[in-house]
């Protein structure tokens, strides 16, 4: 009962400060994501649309709107979910409120907790809207779509654990962002949001010895695909999923003593 | 209001980083250990429940290093602090209600939502009827529901008294509270500061607010604490240079003339001996 208490509070805080100006929020959550699909849609339609046989390898005409909006849906998730504790920690820093969540007696996991289910609530407008796209395209049954939203929650906490890592970086020494910025993009590039991985392997070979290891070994790889997988009712890819379920149990443990080695060391610096 | 709690500090030492530059002009060195710097030094107290203590000394004297050591904000680069038999970083321990010298309240949200958070956070039981009676204690009424960046200084200082009082903690970290007060809130809020059974600490600069509310002073110089008197004893801290410059030498010299009156013997031969009618 504790915990759920002080996840709410602060969740209830930084849902309020979030949604101060509704406008921006709603523009975050769904007109800015619809800004990053539209230029993806022409391309694939441009390549794709009418031709009998795709030339995009693992992606039909039927199936790259719901593929694309897949994608979509966890990159912003995963964006805003690794970012959620940087940005909010360096704001508190800054207004130097950061100081009033760390005397009060909370439990590490609880401010994870508050944390990560604001961000949740505010990925729901998008969760939502692309959802709707994508079923209206291309409908799935209801077991597709409870596995999708599970491989969906199990990608937020992965991108939760990673983000409380890079927050830690930012109350403690800000130095360390660039590079942590650095190895967040590497990842992001290295999972196929907006491309079926088998484009990977179209790259000179010396090339796509060296990619495609990485990205099967990335547990957001293991995410996307599992939930496209689950959604267009392909068979289901389980060692994926179960990969992505124990990546993210043990990176959320991880992190949060990462965080707390780098709390105690450091404090709040800057 | 809960009783108060007891404040131990033992061998506290709170380090700084000092500031990367790759050459250093002489008077940008600072004795540091490696690439840290020593804010405080070796700091033992005892408070005992109920107690409270003015920690007084100049600006940069580290009384509020060692407020924000107590609190919990500062790590410890070594030594110990406890908060009635908790470590002041564990969860256990006791509500620590810490009023910086800048409010700490979020700006974007009202002075209401402020309060409710901080209610939750704590666990406050009833919280709704206490906010009521605080709001009322600190004259709010009219602007709780406001976003507090709309708010005047004074009154994001009234809600960050409010916010500190509200979970009724152990032991009261003040530093230097009524400084963007007016004066009738100020005496109001010594007033209160009076009434609470908490362990206070408080940081100031004002002799009269140390007479009015304390019975112990703490007086810092350079991260070290220097003296540790009890009130009755204040003229052991008059003598010293830094003691009369921490304090205002004007207003220690009237406190002392008015305390010590010219019948007592003592107190003439004090002035004698340093001078200070």
């Amino acid at each position: 009962m504790t915990y759920l208490r002080e996840i709410m509070a602060i969740a209830r805080k930084e849902n309020q400060m979030d949604s101060r100006f509704l406008f921006q929020f709603l523009f975050n959550s769904i007109i800015s994501p619809v800004g990053r699909l539209i230029p993806l849609l022409i391309v694939y339609a441009a390549l794709i649309q009418g031709k009998s046989e795709s030339p995009i390898p693992g992606v039909t005409s039927d199936t790259y709107i719901p593929f694309l909006a897949i994608g979509i849906i966890f990159n912003t998730v995963w964006k805003c979910s690794e970012q959620a504790f940087k940005e909010r920690f360096l704001r508190e820093k800054f207004m130097q409120t950061i100081d009033l969540l760390f005397i009060a007696p909370v439990r590490t996991l609880s401010i994870i907790g508050g944390v990560g289910f604001a961000d949740i609530i505010q990925n729901i407008p998008t969760f939502i809207f692309f959802l709707i796209v994508a079923l209206i395209i291309h409908p799935t049954n209801l077991v597709g779509l409870g596995l999708a939203f599970v491989a969906f929650c199990l990608v937020v906490i992965f991108g939760l654990s990673l983000g409380l890592i890079g927050g830690g970086l930012s109350l403690a020494t800000e130095n360390g962002l660039p590079i942590w910025a650095y190895f967040v993009s590497g990842l992001t590039f290295l999972t196929p949001f907006f491309y079926p991985i088998q484009v990977v392997s179209m790259l000179p070979k010396f090339l796509a010895d060296i990619i495609i290891p990485i990205i099967r070994l990335n547990p957001l790889n293991a995410g996307v695909t599992f939930a496209r997988a689950a959604w267009l009712q392909d068979p289901l890819p389980w060692i994926d999923f179960l990969y992505l379920g124990l990546v993210s149990i043990t990176m959320l443990f991880l992190s949060t003593h990462i965080f707390r080695f780098i709390w105690r060391k450091y404090g709040v610096q800057g | 209001m809960s009783l108060g709690g007891t404040l131990i500090a033992e061998n506290l030492n709170v380090d700084y980083p000092l500031p990367f530059r790759l050459f250093f002009k002489r008077h940008q060195r600072r004795k540091g250990h490696g690439n840290r710097y020593r804010a405080l030094h070796d700091i033992n107290i005892v408070v005992e429940p109920g107690e409270r203590v003015a920690v007084v000394g100049m600006n940069g004297a580290g009384k509020t290093t060692l407020f924000r050591s107590i609190a919990g904000i500062l790590p410890p680069a070594s030594g110990m602090l406890w908060i009635s038999g908790h470590l002041s970083n564990s969860v256990e321990r006791h509500p620590v209600g810490y009023m910086a010298a800048r409010p700490l309240v979020y700006r974007r949200i009202t002075g209401y939502e402020n309060l409710r958070f901080i209610a939750r956070l704590y666990d406050v039981p009833n919280f709704e009827q206490k906010i009521k009676e605080l709001t009322e204690l600190v004259e709010l009424e009219d602007c709780i529901d406001s976003y507090v960046e709309q708010y005047s200084t004074g009154m994001m200082a009234r809600l960050d008294f409010a916010r500190v009082l509200l979970p009724d903690p152990p032991l009261l970290l003040l530093d230097e509270p009524f400084g963007s007060f007016d004066i009738d809130f100020a005496q109001k809020a010594k007033d209160i500061i009076k009434n609470v059974k908490s362990t206070v600490l408080m940081a100031t600069h004002n002799i009269r607010d140390v007479e009015e509310l304390t019975e112990r002073l703490i007086l810092i110089d350079k991260g070290r604490v220097v003296n540790d008197v009890k009130f009755e004893n204040l003229s052991e801290v008059a003598p010293t240079h830094i003691g009369r410059k921490a304090l205002g030498i004007m207003d220690f010299t009237e406190i002392l003339l008015k305390k010590y009156s010219p019948k007592n013997s003592k107190h003439k031969s004090l002035h004698r001996k340093h001078d200070l009618s």
